[in-house]
Formats: structure tokens, sequence, C-alpha cells
């Protein structure tokens, strides 16, 4: 096990190191000058220079790349441009409200997902079915933004259920103030369960048709039992698999959703870096946010080689 | 005329082309000819915006600032005064053409790519391509477009570029992957054998067998292209304003969202019926 994991951890450090190459190829490759957009079209030359000169511009682009590779190996990101400190002290501080945020909503979508897409599966082609795979497209079709914004509508202003709970005061951590993460939460939440619902629902009609279900029935075996202990465990590897691919998406959905419900997240300071022109926030942004996506893929197949006998940790 | 041997080989290839059998099919489910009727109105719209909006897309009268839905102004009118419905119909061809554009784009650079690197399988070229392919997945969608978008610079062909580069990892997996398996057919070898060079083998002979599970990823990105592009118009990443793009509409009157909920939601219902229509329409050719 402690091989595997150690091989498994070594993998990742070649895909690591090629998206800190691409992060950086992106803002230095690009044709335009970052000093010039900065600073604007009309800076001096004489401006342009001295930025030149603080962010290391004036110097070949290989000796830029092996500079900025040997402080990332340290951890250092380099220094916001609007507020002068380093850039993993940002990315510190705002972390824990995404991963918090990300966690709600990972969470709601399993707790809306799984039952809708276990009953779905069951009932297959009654009317539940066909609701709630109307649902799913609904949840699909719908940019966040307008979803996130059609629940704090109706949560808000016609119903009046959030106005003490407060929807603008997510600067806190989820444990002080849960149901501010409710409404962002299930903004998420929406757009993951749908396929999630649509997995589980195909994984329980193949499950619901082998052998093994067939026995389990004739033996006596309540439908309820067949559905969350036998069929549920075989859709749970799918399952992993999907919410581990959607991290990726998820981590643009946070974006959005952090900057309309003005949580402080990672979301928040890339939007933020970026109509600030602070080229570091948001190189560091990036690459945080990819790494997390690196970490997370990781997790997901050292969960599979606990949950599921048949992958061996080769 | 006895046929030349590329038509021969050309003869031996699988079958690729569409049947009227399928054709009729599709037409059978009824969620595909709405998905298709809404996608005719939205390109008439578009095509037409300038014939048949009411109003300008930047006619201001500040004294019909944030009126409600009337026969005037079917949808309201926003902040300034414009009339929603028009610039919900003016942006129609800035939203539409932009996702198309990306994804026209990523199928063309993606194919290429795919293309390229499955028909060197196995060299270091190959490795090269996937590893960055690889590399560029794990960045997350909107990331990356947002960063791509921030680098280029704000404007809607920044935008559809962004978006292109984003989707175009996917098209040269799927390329790719069939490349691999048809590849070793025996008409490959035929044409190798007649003397095809690379260039002609790739394009003549590969790609008509490899196109079809890329035109099928095409058609089922272009409601995420349509979200995605929404999305970084929203950020005020996407077309510059008073150009009207519907992501911007609606993240330019968030604030006015109790008092004229109609400010928000009728670009939204454009940006949600016009991702329905394609997804539907991508979905029926799919089962094809």
């Amino acid at each position: 096990m402690a091989q595997y994991l150690i091989r498994r951890v070594l993998l990742s450090i070649p895909t690591a190191f090629l998206v800190a190459t691409i992060v950086f190829s992106l803002v230095h490759l690009v044709p335009g000058n970052p000093a010039v957009v900065i600073l604007g079209v009309q800076a001096s030359p004489s401006d342009v220079k001295m930025l030149d000169q603080q962010l290391h511009l004036n110097l070949p682009i290989w000796q830029q790349y092996l500079d900025w590779l040997g402080q990332l190996i340290q951890g250092n990101l380099g220094t916001s441009m609007i507020y002068q400190v380093p850039v993993l002290q940002l990315i510190f501080q705002s972390l824990p409200r995404t991963i918090e945020l990300s966690l709600v909503a990972m969470a709601l979508s399993i707790l809306i997902g799984v039952p809708a897409g276990l009953f779905a599966g069951f009932y297959h082609g009654r009317l539940w079915d066909r609701i709630s795979l109307y649902l799913a497209t609904v949840g699909v079709v719908l940019p966040g933004f307008v979803i996130a914004l059609l629940l704090i509508y109706v949560f808000t202003y016609r119903l009046h259920w959030l106005q003490i709970a407060g929807i603008a005061h997510t600067g806190t951590a989820v444990w002080i103030s849960p149901l501010a993460y409710l409404v962002p939460g299930l903004t998420l939440a929406f757009g993951l369960s749908g396929p999630l619902m649509r997995i589980l629902r195909t994984e329980v009609r193949a499950v619901a048709m082998s052998d093994h279900i067939r026995t389990m029935r004739m033996m006596g075996s309540s439908e309820g039992r067949i559905m969350w202990k036998w069929t549920f465990k075989n859709a749970l590897i799918p399952m992993i698999t999907f919410l581990g691919t959607q991290l990726g998406l998820l981590m643009g959905g946070v974006v959005i959703i952090e900057n309309i419900f003005s949580i402080p997240g990672m979301g928040n300071l890339l939007v933020t870096g970026i109509f600030n022109k602070d080229y570091p926030v948001v190189q560091g942004c990036v690459l945080a946010m990819a790494f997390m996506v690196i970490v997370v893929n990781l997790l997901v197949e050292l969960v599979y080689a606990v949950i599921d006998p048949r992958i061996s940790y080769r | 005329m006895a046929l030349s041997m590329e038509e021969q080989i050309a003869d031996a290839r699988p079958e690729t082309g569409i049947r009227s059998r399928q054709v009729r099919r599709f037409f059978r489910r009824p969620g595909n000819i709405v998905g298709l009727a809404l996608i005719v109105v939205i390109a008439v719209v578009g095509v037409g915006a300038h014939w048949i909006a009411p109003y300008g897309a930047n006619a201001t009268n500040f004294s019909d600032a944030l009126a409600h839905p009337s026969m005037a102004h079917l949808l309201g009118t926003d902040s300034l005064g414009r009339d929603v419905l028009s610039r919900i119909i003016y942006g129609t061809d800035s939203s539409i053409l932009a996702s198309l554009g990306a994804v026209l784009m990523a199928l063309i650079a993606g194919s290429v790519i795919g293309l390229v690197a499955g028909y060197a399988k196995g060299t270091v070229l190959d490795e090269v391509l996937m590893r960055i392919i690889d590399a560029v997945l794990v960045l997350p969608p909107l990331v990356l477009a947002m960063a791509l978008a921030f680098i280029f610079g704000q404007g809607l062909l920044n935008a559809i570029i962004a978006i292109a580069v984003v989707f175009s990892p996917q098209f040269a997996r799927v390329v790719r992957s069939k490349v691999l398996t048809v590849r070793e057919l025996p008409f490959i070898e035929a044409a190798r054998g007649a003397g095809a060079g690379h260039a002609r083998i790739m394009l003549r002979h590969i790609l008509p067998s490899v196109i079809q599970p890329a035109l099928v990823l095409a058609t089922l990105s272009i409601g995420n292209a349509i979200i995605l592009e929404a999305s970084l118009a929203y950020l005020g990443l996407g077309l510059q304003p008073p150009n009207p793009s519907w992501g911007f509409m609606v993240s330019s009157d968030v604030n006015y969202l109790s008092q004229a909920p109609w400010l928000i939601f009728a670009p939204s219902v454009a940006i949600a019926l016009s991702v329905f229509a394609v997804t539907v329409v991508g979905q029926g050719l799919q089962e094809l």
C-alpha cells in the first residue's frame, strides 16, 4: 500500500511541473509586454523599464523561467503588486473559504443526487424518473450565476427566509455561520447533482438486472435493503469518479459563486487579481487551483484502492 | 473507366455518411423538433436583429429607466432606460457566434493535434502533445478561460480564442483515440502502399473516418461554450460595453434584482433557451 501511495504521488509530479510550465508560458510567451498591460499604453518608456526591472521582465525568458521555477519549489509565488504581500499568504487566507464552499456543495449534491438517482433507477420510466431527468436538464442548461441569482431572488426577496442569515456575510468560516453557505452551496450543488443523479440511475439500472440482486430478492431481502446496501455500494465507484472529475468544473463555478455572494475565497482573489492586473496573484491562483485538482485526482485514486478490492496496490 | 487507385482505397474505407433513415429517426422525437425550431428562431433573430428589434441596442431614455414590462417595452427597460428585449435581440449574434466560433476553432485545432499525435503514435511528438493536453485538462475550464482572456485582453475575439483553447484538448483526445484504431486498418496500409505521403494519408484517408466522434463532441460542446461565454461576459471579460451581451446584461444590472428582476431573468432565459436548444439537438444527433 505504501509503495502504491508513493508511486502515485511521484507520478503526479511531472504533471504538476508541466502545469506550472504552461501557466508560466501563458503569461510570458503571449505577445505583448505585461508591464505595458499593467501601466497602460500611454505609460512612459522609463516607467515601463522600471516595472520591467521590478518584475525581472528584462532578463532572458529561460532565466526568468528558471528563477520562477526555483522560487516556486521553495513555495514562493511572488508578491502581489497591489497588496504588497506574498501571493502564497493571500492564497492561504482565501483557501479555507473555497474548500468549505466546495465541500458544502459536494455534500449537498450527494444529499440531493444520490437519493434522486437511486429512486429514478428503481422506478425507471415512472413519473419520478421523468421529473428528475427534466430537473437534471435544467441544472445543466442554466449557468451557475443564473441559478445563484434565481435562488437569491426566491429565498431573499420572495420568501424572506435569508434576511437574518444574511447572504452577504459569508466572510466567516462555515461552522460559524453555516446558513450563509447554504444558498451558495445549493447553487453549486444544483449543477452537480443532476449529472450525479444520472450516473446513479444508469448504475442502478445495470446493477438491478444483475444476478446477485436477483438472488438477494429471491432470498427475501427487502427492497429498501437492496437499494441501499447492495445497489448503492456498487454505484460508489462511478460516483466518486464523477465527483473527482467534476472538481475542475466546481472550481470554475466557485469563482462565479464567490463573486456573487462576496465570499472572500480563491475565486474572488482571482477575479480581483484580474481586474487589478495583478499578474503574480493571477498566476498564483491559477496554479494553486490546478494543484488542488491534481491533489484531489490523487486522493480519488487512493480512495478507489481502498474501497474497490479489485484494484490492487501495485 | 476503371477506378483509380485512390478511389478504390476510398471505396474500401468504412462508411461514414448520414442516411435518410437516421434523419427520419431524428425527427421522430418531438424534443429534437422543438430544439431545432428554437435554433432556427435564434438564428433568424441573430441574423435579423437589425430588423426585428423594436429599439436600438443603445437607445437610452432616462425618463423611462427601470420601466416594468409593458406593451411599449415587452421586457421592460434597464437602469439606463434601454429596451431589454432589443438588447437581448442584439446580443444574440455575439453570444451564438462566439460559442460557434470557439467550438469550430477547438474542433479544427483539436482535430489537427489529435490527428498528428495519433498518427505519430509512440514517438516523442505524440508523447509531448499528449502530456501537454493532460496538463491543460487539469486546469479548471473557466479558470483557464479567465486567465487567457485576461492575458489576451478583454474583448469578444479574445474570449472566443480563450474558450477554443479550453475546449481543444477534449477534441484532441477523442480524435487521437479514434486515429489509433483507424491507422491499423488495411485501407491505410493500402494507401501507404499506393505511395501516399503522410499528409495525404492523414487528411484524405484517416480524417474522414475519425471526424464523426469529433463532430458529435462539437455539437455537445456548443451548449457549454455558450455558458462559458456568458460566464466570461458576466465577469466582464467578454464583449465590452456598451455592446449588448447576455452575460454582461445580467451582471451589470445585478443590483436591481429585487426592484426589477426582469432585467436579470430575461437575458438568463435567453441563455438557458439557447443552451437547451443546442443540447437537445446535440443529444438527438448523438443517439443516431
